[in-house]
């Protein structure tokens, strides 16, 4: 009789653990259904100069009409003397109904990814009330702030249709081009709007500097714990549970 | 440094000097008000199977994520409001304005995710090793009463941020009660307190979160643990300890539940909380699954969002749900989906708990509804369409068919021998 007993204590519960595992991983990637891929940037939120930088580029191109209104008492925001005062203000019915939206966080909403991606695929519309369209946002309505920054850029597939879903893979450079150069070369520009996505990353949740720097301690100090007991455990309950094994 | 050592001595020495001082205070107060002689049997003298493993540790982290919950939830209400116009805005209050906002909002934010997966890790110990069967019947019942509770507190949370998620959410999920016949659409007006979901539902759906059903989960709770310090803790080869006792009336294969668990398990709660403030430090926002996207845009009835999506740990009721063509007989599903684990005690027809003394069908029963209901949880967070839509039926399919099959499986499968005492650990 042992002899079942024993082969049985040997079924492990660890096969079960391994088959959740192995299911889970399906839950952390939902597929994606975009129009155009995405550009990947890195977000160094370490980096103050960038997000310093990204603001004063936001100053001028993008706060004459987007507000911050949940930032304004930050440390950073008072470093480039943003204000509430300063912020703009539209009625409800401005802009056809669709008033420029506060960009406090747009960065949560949205994605670095998909602003950086976004902000640079505008190309030439004449369909549009605007004279452009774009890539990632068919249709949308605000106008390109950057035609003096960037330049024009065009369409290169004459069949591309604006609501046409290219997938994730699909490159945002192989359906439009840069056809007229602006003010800035095309890595000048690319990082003039990728200080912007850093500057917006870092308001959507300005506690990231705090979140890191007190993690640190944090972690460490329940690590510590974790060694101290975990030791005593195994030094010290070896003695207690020494009567149980028979 | 010496001076501290010198200081933690002093203060030790006066400790243990006063110490023996208090024990008559002690003594006075259990004679009136037995608070101290609960805590010895419930938490230091406690018999506990002596083989119980790392699944048994998820009972007491249930209760620390509870408790973490508790105390953020304080802190948030002192800074929320909960009108239309103001919700939104003093999450953001808190997250910016407020010192350390950020941590308590992150915290309780964390903490219903790592709560659920708490949760739902204890439910398949139970199951795994027959926790639900005879004498532990309304034990489990009241656990799935905690689970259906936890899923009204989590809902009517996640409502309170008043976000385009947090609105339409709400909006799908009090439509469901339309489907009641008769009184289906009164109910509904009831509960919203207006024709639509409006900042009348976001108040009274604070008050639910704040008073209501907190309130339920900690008297459940009780309940809970006293139902089990009653009949006690089955354990992992479902051994009914309770057989032989000793001269005294402690059973043989008991130990007290101090120092051998406490002490076992105190180092898998510090690594609990480890992986928590790791997520709250690091990702609060887990990649969008703990705090979601479109979250971050405040509600607008106007706009109704392209995909809208439960938190992930409704996601498969919700999958169950969309999975069915008819809206009433979806709701009564997502109802059943819940309800028929009550009856799970008199569906198993088995004389054996552990699925380690269970035959090949059990365990592939098990395997079966587990696996449908992680499926489920991933589908429901995608777009009910094509593979999507067939591949839930399927896992519908499956998961309703575990309550169907258990009873005859259970009768036929071939189970071993339980040994009368536990084997050795």
């Amino acid at each position: 009789m042992t002899g079942i007993y024993k082969s049985q204590s040997g079924y492990r519960e660890f096969d079960l653990i391994i088959l959740l595992l192995l299911l889970s991983p399906l839950i952390c990637f939902p597929a994606g259904d975009g129009v155009v891929g995405l550009d990947s940037i890195n977000i160094d939120l370490m980096d103050e100069q960038r997000i310093l930088q990204g603001g004063k580029n936001f100053q001028q191109s993008c706060m004459s009409c987007h507000s911050l209104n949940s930032f304004v008492n930050d440390r950073v925001a008072k470093s480039l003397e943003m204000s509430s005062e300063k912020m703009p203000v539209w009625p409800e019915d401005s802009w056809n109904g669709h008033p420029p939206p506060d960009l406090s966080l747009i960065a949560l909403s949205m994605s670095p990814e998909w602003l950086y991606t976004y902000l640079r695929t505008y190309y030439v519309d004449a369909d549009r009330p605007t004279g452009y369209n774009n890539l990632v946002f068919p249709n949308t309505n605000m106008p390109n702030p950057f035609i003096d920054l960037q330049g024009k850029q065009v369409l290169i597939d004459p069949n591309f249709s604006p609501n046409k879903h290219l997938g994730d893979h699909a490159l945002w450079y192989r359906v439009i081009k840069l056809k007229e150069g602006g003010s800035l070369s095309a890595e000048a520009f690319d990082d003039y709007v990728g200080d912007i996505v850093h500057f917006l990353t870092y308001v959507s949740d300005p506690s990231v500097h705090e979140r890191r720097s007190m993690g640190v301690w944090v972690l460490s100090y329940l690590g510590l714990f974790i060694v101290i007991t975990y030791a005593y455990f195994r030094l010290v309950g070896k003695v207690f549970f020494k009567p149980l094994k028979h | 440094m010496l001076m501290l050592i010198l200081s933690v001595a002093f203060v030790l020495f006066i400790l243990l000097n006063v110490l023996p001082l208090f024990k008559g205070l002690g003594r006075w107060i259990d004679a009136r008000l037995p608070v101290f002689s609960f805590l010895v049997e419930h938490l230091s003298h406690y018999p506990a199977p002596k083989n119980l493993n790392l699944w048994y540790v998820f009972g007491a982290l249930a209760i620390v994520a509870c408790a973490i919950q508790f105390v953020s939830g304080i802190w948030l209400v002192m800074y929320y409001t909960p009108t239309a116009e103001k919700a939104f805005s003093s999450v953001q209050l808190i997250m910016r304005d407020v010192p350390y906002g950020w941590l308590v909002r992150y915290v309780h934010s964390t903490g219903v995710s790592c709560w659920f997966i708490v949760i739902y890790f204890h439910i398949f110990r139970s199951l795994m090793y027959g926790s639900y069967k005879a004498p532990r019947e309304l034990l489990w019942i009241s656990g799935v009463a905690l689970l259906f509770l936890m899923m009204a507190e989590a809902y009517t949370g996640y409502v309170l941020p008043w976000g385009q998620m947090s609105f339409w959410a709400s909006k799908v999920i009090i439509s469901l009660l339309s489907s009641i016949p008769a009184v289906g659409n009164d109910l509904v007006v009831w509960l919203q307190g207006d024709y639509e979901v409006s900042g009348v539902t976001l108040h009274r759906f604070f008050a639910f979160h704040v008073v209501g059903f907190s309130f339920l989960i900690l008297l459940m709770i009780l309940l809970h643990i006293i139902m089990l310090h009653t009949v006690g803790s089955n354990n992992p080869d479902g051994v009914d300890i309770m057989k032989y006792k000793d001269r005294k009336g402690w059973p043989l294969d008991a130990v007290p539940y101090y120092p051998y668990f406490i002490l076992k398990y105190i180092p898998v709660i510090l690594v609990y909380l480890f992986v928590f403030f790791a997520i709250v430090f690091y990702a609060p926002t887990f990649d969008g699954l703990f705090l979601e996207a479109e979250n971050f845009e405040p509600a607008n009835p106007l706009v109704t969002p392209a995909h809208i999506k439960p938190a992930w740990y409704l996601s498969p009721y919700y999958a169950i749900l969309r999975s069915i063509p008819d809206k009433s007989l979806g709701a009564l599903a997502m109802l059943l989906s819940i309800v028929l684990w009550m009856f799970l005690p008199w569906l198993d027809l088995s004389p054996v708990r552990s699925m380690r003394y269970r035959g090949w069908m059990s365990r592939c029963a098990l395997i079966t509804v587990v696996s449908a209901f992680v499926l489920l949880g991933y589908l429901g967070l995608q777009t009910a369409t094509g593979w999507y839509l067939l591949l839930s039926r399927v896992a519908t399919f499956l998961y309703f068919s575990f309550f169907v099959l258990f009873p005859l499986i259970t009768y036929y499968d071939r189970d071993l021998q339980v040994p009368e005492r536990i084997p050795g650990v």
